[in-house]
């Protein structure tokens, strides 16, 4: 089993050297850590402790890479072999199911953990700039190794379980959804029980206990305590000598306790949680890998229910005079029962989130209170995430199907161009966009109507729109979703991940940003709002016909390869 | 025709009877019209004043050559494919046919040379030349979240086609390809030779005059590439032309008028098969198949007057039987081996098997 657990773990280590794409994304860490200096340099004139910012920024950042990792790179440990039909020779070749998933799956977290590794001397600088200690430092990192062993092994469950890697990227998101939403019920629970003096005679104690711990096994709430300031204060743990004076901080009793302090529920719930999903990955590998799973083709849109080992659904129509808007409409986008079916659920959605909200901030036993007023506001904020979700996903898609289904030669050949083509296909895109823009507009509407005010309303509404800062956040999103399309013909996948990374970061040192914010405090001066908002719009028509240029180029080039 | 006990004996369609042969010496001469009745195809090489813009010629590339990364593909590569054949294209992998073929239909634009469809420049036509060809690819080029009949419909509007002729296109070119009664299903659940009938009919909506196929039967089994190149002869007796790249020479051979040959980005032939396939340097021989059980015939057949030689060739009771033209002709040479006295259960004209002349024209090795 040993030697079959090394060649794998080898090989894989060799080929993750070799290519191209895991080395750039280790280049571009490398310069987001750099950036991160950077700005703790700029900043060091105007705040104090840039050293503690510095750190924030990486760990934060840190936290957002492994986020990515484990919904793409991990995910993928044991789907590859399946896409590429070689995991039935690995088991031929006598490896054990402990030996494949140990193989595939050891050397991928070992790649992370020693990018973890190799940054700790970068972020100890972050005690020199002043403003962090060492305590932090090692909490942090401690913190983010327990979350990669998690976030690995859930990726690997994910990966034993799907037959594609997109699909065991989907589940390794719920895995996530289900990790960051655990601890806030229990959170929830807990402070219920608590307000409700304490666990009732039949309420075990265990039970309060549980969710205690639950709710402090979040990595995002253990990483926001560890980056404040004054975190990691041992002056009432550590051991004094004989005079009473502290012991210094290199002694043995001193590392203990510092060991207690690291040793949090985070960590260990996230270890054992990590150990536990190895566990179940390792019983399904040998039932769920038994046998291939040819023709296995799903409908790969998340948007729509899957059609697997269907062979016959309800037609769709006839295709519309422009078929490319009628195609990606209902093919991407879902079509229009899918759309309106989904935009009730959000609405049930809205008004559920409402709900908790008005029974976790009203006073207990007070269920009545139900505004109208607020409820569209809530249902306004998620229609409008929504919207931009959807122009994410959708453009994620728009390319993507074609290469997936080796479509983009019979398209390229056809007698039109491709600029009517794409702007075709994004216009059945858009298309799926108007249900959510109705609804934003219902809920507009609600908000104004229930206001105690909606001519004051309406004028809020008219100065938010006339905000040079609103349209530089739409180019922002306009920027995004381009570089969505764009990755999404350079990538396998992982598109929409890592434009969301470089958004977020590259959103500070973009110019529109800069333009942004130079016209956002101009909502008293019209003419320099006009010319904020005017320079925006150039700004999106610019950069998006650069994109379009190099998806063009892009698509002649993948189109003559098929 | 009988054998030795006086029993019909099966004769196959293709190959001409001796006994009517003998009665109806024409057979030969109509047999020869039909090989004659195929347009003259130019070599590689050809004069100076020859046509390449001709609206006769289905495709005509002159001196095309690609590079890839410096990479010679195609080098200063020429032929012409005749409106109305059944062409194929031949060659090793990394020969140089899919690049060829890609330029053809557009997808890649020549660096050197000139590629015309129906004598249409490819470059400066392009809109033209992609209404008068439909391109199959050696992948299924499918969608298969949709059904049969949306993705035929999808193409088809994509074409331009008005909806009720929609309707009317999608039936004809389902019932060509036999997929009428599939055409709800979705594509994800056909079969491998049932996406290829649906590729198929994808390529038939726009009724392309030139049908470019490269490697239509990889990955089918034999029954439904029998059914394949059925569909391909039904096609051709349509008035299509039909361009088609195949590994399968015995089917090529079976199914084609003519063929070229590409090797190393260069042409080795290009011409009728009838050509390809005659012997060499003008030798003159004819392929004797007689009955079972048929005893030792070289000397008998040494023996007639003309025969140069006689040799057993195969097996079976096979004779391939060189004879010298100015003293004999073919139709008098079958006569004369009937009148031997052993049944002649067929004759032909000796030739190579496609096979044979594609590993003379091709170098050993793999690109």
């Amino acid at each position: 089993m040993y030697h079959g657990i090394a060649a794998l773990l080898g090989r894989s280590l060799r080929l993750d050297a070799r290519q191209i794409a895991p080395n750039l994304f280790r280049l571009g860490f490398v310069v987001a850590l750099y950036f991160a200096l950077l700005i703790a340099q700029v900043e060091a004139g105007s705040f104090g402790a840039p050293g503690l910012r510095f750190f924030q920024n990486i760990a934060w950042l840190n936290f957002l890479v492994i986020l990515f990792s484990g919904v793409t790179y991990f995910s993928t440990a044991i789907t590859e072999e399946k896409e590429e039909a070689t995991l039935g020779l690995l088991r031929m070749a006598g490896i054990s199911p402990l030996g494949v998933l140990l193989g595939k799956s050891t050397s991928r977290l070992i790649s992370a953990l020693i990018l973890l590794a190799i940054q700790i001397p970068f972020t100890l600088l972050a005690i020199t700039l002043g403003g962090a200690t060492l305590d932090q430092i090692l909490a942090a990192y401690v913190a983010l190794g327990a979350f990669i062993i998690l976030l690995a092994n859930a990726g690997l469950l994910s990966s034993v379980i799907c037959a594609r890697g997109g699909t065991a990227a989907a589940l390794t998101c719920f895995w996530v959804g289900i990790y960051f939403t655990l601890p806030l019920l229990a959170m929830y629970v807990s402070s219920e029980i608590r307000s409700a003096g304490g666990p009732t005679p039949g309420l075990a104690t265990w039970t309060v206990a549980t969710t205690d711990y639950l709710a402090q096994s979040s990595i995002a709430t253990e990483l926001s305590k560890i980056v404040t300031s004054g975190y990691g204060d041992f002056s009432d743990v550590i051991p004094v000598d004989e005079d009473g004076l502290p012991l210094s901080s290199w002694n043995w009793a001193v590392w203990q306790a510092r060991l207690n302090m690291l040793a949090t529920p985070q960590v260990i719930s996230n270890v054992l949680g990590g150990l536990f999903l190895f566990g179940i990955s390792w019983l399904l590998f040998d039932r769920l890998t038994r046998y291939e799973r040819p023709g296995l083709v799903a409908e790969r849109n998340i948007f729509m229910p899957l059609k697997i080992g269907k062979s016959q659904r309800s037609p769709v129509g006839q295709a519309w005079a422009n078929p490319f808007i009628w195609k990606d409409f209902y093919f991407i986008a879902g079509g229009p029962r899918w759309l309106i079916l989904r935009q009730v659920l959000v609405w049930i959605v809205a008004f559920l989130l409402h709900l908790w909200f008005a029974l976790t901030n009203t006073p207990r036993g007070d269920l009545g209170i139900f505004e109208l007023g607020q409820f569209f506001g809530i249902a306004l904020g998620i229609f409008i995430f929504m919207i931009i979700v959807e122009a994410a996903i959708y453009s994620s898609r728009i390319f993507q199907t074609e290469l997936q289904n080796q479509t983009l030669s019979a398209l390229l050949m056809l007698p039109r161009s491709i600029g009517f083509i794409c702007y075709s296909k994004g216009l059945g895109c858009a298309l799926g966009l108007v249900p959510t823009l109705v609804s934003i507009f219902l809920a507009w509407l609600g908000l104004v109507m229930c206001a105690a005010h909606p001519d004051e309303m309406l004028r809020d509404t008219f100065e938010v729109l006339t905000q040079p800062g609103v349209w530089g956040f739409l180019t922002l999103v306009v920027v995004f979703v381009n570089l969505v399309a764009t990755f999404s013909l350079f990538l396998k996948w992982g598109s929409l991940p890592l434009s969301f990374v470089i958004m977020f970061f590259g959103s500070s040192c973009c110019p529109v940003t800069y333009v942004m914010m130079a016209f956002s405090g101009v909502r008293n001066d019209p003419f320099a709002a006009f010319a904020g908002i005017m320079i925006n719009i150039m700004a999106m028509v610019l950069i998006s016909l650069v994109f379009h240029a190099v998806i063009a180029s892009r698509l002649h080039v993948l189109g003559s390869k098929l | 025709m009988t054998d030795a006990s006086g029993e019909s004996l099966p004769v196959a369609p293709e190959e001409k009877s001796a006994d009517r042969l003998a009665a109806e010496p024409q057979v030969l001469e109509e047999f020869e019209e039909e090989e004659s009745a195929i347009p003259a195809l130019p070599r590689a090489v050809v004069s100076d004043d020859f046509n390449w813009a001709s609206t006769d010629h289905a495709i005509s590339l002159h001196n095309v050559s690609h590079r890839f990364q410096g990479k010679k593909a195609l080098d200063r590569v020429s032929f012409v494919v005749q409106r109305g054949a059944l062409h194929g294209f031949v060659g090793p992998n990394g020969a140089g046919k899919t690049t060829s073929l890609k330029l053809v239909c557009t997808l890649l634009q020549p660096q050197s040379g000139r590629v015309r469809v129906f004598g249409e420049d490819v470059v400066d036509n392009i809109r033209k030349v992609r209404t008068m060809i439909g391109f199959m690819p050696d992948h299924f080029s499918t969608y298969r979240q949709m059904t049969v009949n949306e993705y035929l419909d999808f193409f088809a509007a994509a074409y331009g086609l008005a909806p009720k002729r929609r309707i009317e296109v999608i039936e004809q070119v389902l019932t060509l390809v036999d997929m009428n009664h599939r055409q709800n299903d979705l594509i994800s659940g056909l079969s491998r030779g049932m996406q290829q009938r649906v590729g198929l009919a994808r390529v038939l909506v726009n009724d392309p005059e030139l049908l470019l196929l490269d490697e239509p039967a990889s990955g089918l089994d034999p029954r439904a590439r029998i059914e394949l190149m059925e569909i391909l002869r039904a096609l051709r007796g349509m008035g299509k032309t039909i361009f088609i790249s195949s590994h399968i020479l015995s089917e090529l051979a079976e199914l084609c008028d003519a063929v070229t040959i590409i090797d190393r980005g260069e042409i080795r032939f290009s011409g009728r098969i009838g050509e390809l396939l005659a012997m060499p340097q003008g030798r003159n021989s004819l392929r004797f198949e007689f009955a079972p059980g048929a005893p030792e015939m070289s000397e008998r057949l040494t023996s007639v007057a003309g025969v140069v030689a006689a040799e057993k060739a195969g097996e079976g009771a096979g004779y391939r039987v060189e004879f010298d033209p100015a003293r004999i002709d073919a139709n008098q040479l079958l006569i004369q081996v009937a009148s031997l006295g052993v049944p002649v259960v067929s004759f032909s004209e000796d030739r190579r098997h496609l096979n044979e002349a594609f590993m003379d024209l091709t170098t050993a090795g793999v690109r």
